[in-house]
């Protein structure tokens, strides 16, 4: 029973980490057809954040939930502007541009930072399911998770902006012509994603060691879960992240957490050849 | 077809004297490296310049080829057959995912998610193969130290004499000049011209009644075959294989490779290759500047300022000043098309 | 399968909710030149893809000269010898006009005839003159010309035209046909087309479409004065 009530609190997890990791690229991607191979890089820069900001005696709750998604939203705008901007409707020439800015980033963090690992700990402590020791920070982001998606959600379902956001991604011309500025809704949008993107690297801050090269750690699994949701931003997200997350922790509770990762890979090559249709149809939408 | 056989020849004649005065200058063993990193650009140059099919997993063939190499020559001691797998498994394996792909239709962002995450996941599985149950014959893989102490390249025939040295690099630099002439001759083939005419016009091309989807799958495995030649002249240079050669960085470098070199040419992407390997090189040597972020940097800049490429631009430049200007300069790009992917001439150099 | 060299049976296509083209029963005889025509949104472009590959029909079949030929790929059709035209010009706009046609010819002639192939092809849709020339660069209908020297070099017995004339001046349609004349003479046509004046001059069969299934066939003239086919042109247009 309270192996059983682990295995619960596991998988969730494994499916909550995907759905923060991922949040912001899925925004990115799903609003501007832009893929932001840079998306990892822009964590790491949250994770430091956060931990450069608990140095200096900020409470880890401020650092991690608004100082770490303000700096990073504010750095996207930089990007959105001087690169992003230049390359819209050229989804490969983003890709490399990104890629690019995410060997900048991490040149620069290891000038900065040095390439050692650095830390904090966690602020919730662990406590004991029956025998088993469960970490309490995992609940923690099961929350974010849940947070972030109900966010999301009420944001592009309920708000004047999430409407014209998403006007303004099915047909430009037509927001444009409506009085909306789609320069403006892209920025912002690409603002939103780079701060989730800054709140998820404040969210594992002090659950792994940092260092420069941290995100290619987050890239791949985020890619693929974003890659892989199905026609919509938010279902389709949720959608993925169930699907890899529990087969990925599955297989890492059954065996080591490298089989773990190398069946979420697997299932993400066999899914996008069985399912080359479900998924461009993305393309053609702008839904939530 | 012969004039451009010409061309390649001369081409080649110039670049076997630069390689042969190039020892004056930086010693053979960092040469080696460059020509081999040559030789890795040139595969990605022609299936990504020449193909259209932008591959985000190029080191998956060049790594796949240094430990078939590797493994092989463990078990078998003399270098000839281990250096024929060293180049035959990542073409079978580059044949089998390219058909995956190829005959899934899949466009070209996926292509670049499949790609990607199969180097990832050949990069996983070396790290975790550390433990003693991993062995292929008598070859432990190491996990994350690697396969160390194999039997480098010999005299076919001869275990004991070993290429080493100033020797290996008059190999590299040989394999290299073959490999380009080889390339140039499959581009000036009929294969070639309609492979170049499938990167163009896919549709077209089916409607005359040629199967492109086996033709990009044979181009994609000919790109594998040569990086993977490469892989295996990197696994007798260095004289050890780690998962490294499967990193995301290797991959991204590839790239960037041909990005600077320029697409749609095949000197262009090694000349690329050669450049930033010895400014990495360089760089390496102090620690003021990182660089990885130099190497971003120009990626960045490359995408923007020049998404030809800096040889077709310094091109360009140079054939205003000096000649008539190319007939065409800007034909309307495809509605939503990836400029780096398809470049807009072909060159023959 | 008699003397039909392109029949369907109960061809149909769905998008979703939409039946574009609703059990269509079709047959071309050897030789035979044929127009598809109808209204917009008719079906009939549709059922230009289905035959040619282009697009998967959801039921029905497709016979092209005895084979079986439903859901084929697009060069498994072309390689019968069957030359397909799509609407928008499919060219190589990076090649030169000599490569786009030299393209063509080698897939069906043997190594040592195709230069003359080449030229015998360009030279019947003239456009030798521009051999060397970039097909990026020529006008639209210089580029129609270029593509039906591909189908005519590639020696098909079947041609298969999505809207040649669209976007061509009124000089550049009397052009063609003649060019279309002249090539039904050793190939079965059928063209897809919008343009009542160019019918005209063609003569022929013409099939008219209308809601996704055939609703006459007949001689053109016939086929412009029946009342029904006024009414659903004029019906939808106005």
């Amino acid at each position: 029973m309270d192996l059983a009530a682990i295995f619960a609190v596991e998988i969730l997890y494994a499916i909550a980490s995907l759905v923060v990791i991922s949040s912001g690229l899925a925004v990115v991607f799903g609003m501007m057809r832009v893929i932001n191979l840079a998306h990892g890089e822009f964590m790491m820069v949250g994770g430091y954040v956060t931990i450069v900001a608990v140095r200096s005696g900020i409470n880890i709750y401020i650092a991690m939930l608004v100082v770490a998604p303000l700096v990073v939203g504010v750095l996207g705008v930089i990007v959105e502007r001087l690169i992003i901007r230049r390359l819209y409707g050229r989804l490969v020439d983003t890709m490399l541009a990104s890629w690019g800015l995410s060997l900048l980033l991490i040149g620069l963090a290891s000038m900065i930072f040095g390439n050692t690992t650095t830390g904090i700990s966690p602020p919730i402590p662990g406590f004991a399911i029956g025998r088993y020791q469960v970490n309490g920070y995992s609940f923690f982001i099961i929350l974010a998770a849940i947070a972030i998606l109900v966010a999301m959600f009420a944001v592009l379902a309920g708000t004047r902006a999430g409407l014209v956001a998403r006007g303004a991604m099915q047909d430009a011309a037509m927001a444009s012509a409506l009085g909306y500025n789609p320069e403006r809704v892209y920025m912002l949008t690409f603002f939103a994603g780079s701060a989730l993107a800054g709140l998820a690297g404040g969210l594992f801050a002090p659950l792994l060691g940092l260092v420069p090269t941290i995100g290619g750690a987050y890239i791949a699994k985020a890619f693929i879960t974003v890659i892989s949701g199905g026609a919509s931003v938010i279902a389709g997200l949720v959608s993925s992240a169930v699907l890899f997350g529990s087969t990925s922790q599955i297989f890492t509770l059954a065996t080591t957490p490298m089989v773990g990762e190398i069946a979420l890979l697997l299932i993400a090559v066999v899914l996008l050849r069985l399912m080359p249709q479900g998924i461009t149809s993305r393309f053609f939408r702008g839904k939530m | 077809m012969a004039k451009e056989m010409k061309h390649a020849f001369l081409v080649a004649l110039v670049a076997a004297i630069l390689l042969a005065i190039a020892p004056a200058l930086i010693g053979t063993y960092t040469l080696t490296l460059l020509v081999i990193y040559g030789i890795l650009a040139l595969s990605l140059g022609l299936i990504w310049g020449f193909g259209g099919v932008l591959c985000f997993g190029q080191a998956a063939f060049f790594g796949l080829g240094a430990y078939a190499y590797a493994i092989a020559a463990i078990n078998i001691g003399e270098s000839t057959v281990p250096l024929v797998l060293g180049i035959a498994t990542p073409f079978l394996f580059a044949a089998a995912l390219g058909a995956m792909m190829f005959y899934g239709r899949l466009s070209d962002v996926y292509l670049g998610v499949i790609t990607l995450v199969v180097t990832l996941l050949f990069f996983r599985f070396m790290n975790s193969s550390a433990g003693p149950q991993y062995v292929i014959g008598t070859a432990r893989l190491g996990g994350f130290n690697g396969i160390p102490g194999f039997q480098t390249l010999n005299v076919p025939g001869t275990p004991s004499a070993y290429i080493i040295g100033d020797a290996y690099y008059y190999l590299t630099a040989s394999a290299l000049l073959i490999v380009y002439l080889l390339v140039r001759w499959l581009l000036a083939s009929p294969f070639g011209r309609i492979a170049v005419a499938i990167r163009e016009n896919e549709l077209r091309v089916e409607l005359l009644g040629y199967d492109a989807r086996a033709r990009k799958t044979l181009l994609f495995a000919v790109g594998g075959a040569i990086a993977g030649l490469a892989g295996t002249l990197y696994a007798s240079w260095a004289e050890i294989v780690t998962p490294g050669l499967f990193s995301l960085g290797q991959s991204a470098e590839i790239i960037i490779w041909c990005i600077v070199g320029g697409l749609g040419t095949l000197v262009g992407p090694v000349i690329g290759a050669m450049l930033l390997a010895y400014l990495k090189f360089a760089l390496g040597q102090q620690s003021v500047i990182d660089n990885t972020l130099v190497l971003g940097a120009i990626l960045v800049l490359c995408v923007l300022l020049m998404p030809r490429g800096v040889v077709p631009t310094l091109g360009t430049v140079l054939n205003r000043i000096y000649r008539r200007p190319p007939a065409r300069r800007d034909r309307p790009r495809p509605a939503g098309s990836q400029t780096a992917a398809t470049p807009p001439e072909r060159a023959h150099v | 399968m008699s003397e039909s060299v392109v029949q369907t049976r109960g061809l149909t296509m769905r998008f979703g909710g939409v039946t574009a083209v609703d059990a269509v029963d079709f047959s071309l005889r050897r030789n035979e030149l044929r127009c598809l025509i109808g209204p917009n949104g008719a079906g009939k472009s549709t059922f230009f893809k289905c035959i040619t590959g282009m697009l998967k029909c959801t039921s029905g079949e497709v016979w092209i000269n005895g084979h079986e030929t439903t859901n084929w790929d697009p060069h498994q059709v072309a390689r019968l010898g069957v030359g397909i035209k799509t609407q928008v010009p499919s060219v190589l706009d990076g090649f030169t006009v000599r490569e786009n046609v030299w393209l063509a010819a080698h897939r069906v002639t043997a190594a040592d005839g195709v230069a003359s192939r080449v030229a015998e092809a360009m030279e019947r849709l003239a456009v030798s003159s521009l051999a060397d020339s970039m097909v990026g660069s020529l006008s639209h209908g210089e580029r129609q010309r270029v593509e039906l020297s591909m189908i005519l070099a590639s020696r098909p017995w079947l041609i298969l035209l999505d809207e040649p004339a669209a976007g061509l001046t009124a000089a550049e349609i009397a052009t063609l046909g003649h060019i279309v004349t002249d090539l039904s003479r050793d190939a079965a046509i059928v063209i897809v087309e919008h343009d009542m004046q160019f019918i005209r001059s063609i003569a022929g069969l013409v099939t008219v479409f209308a809601q996704g299934r055939i609703l006459m066939e007949d001689q053109v003239d016939k086929v412009m004065a029946d009342a029904r086919v006024r009414e659903v042109y004029l019906g939808r247009k106005n």
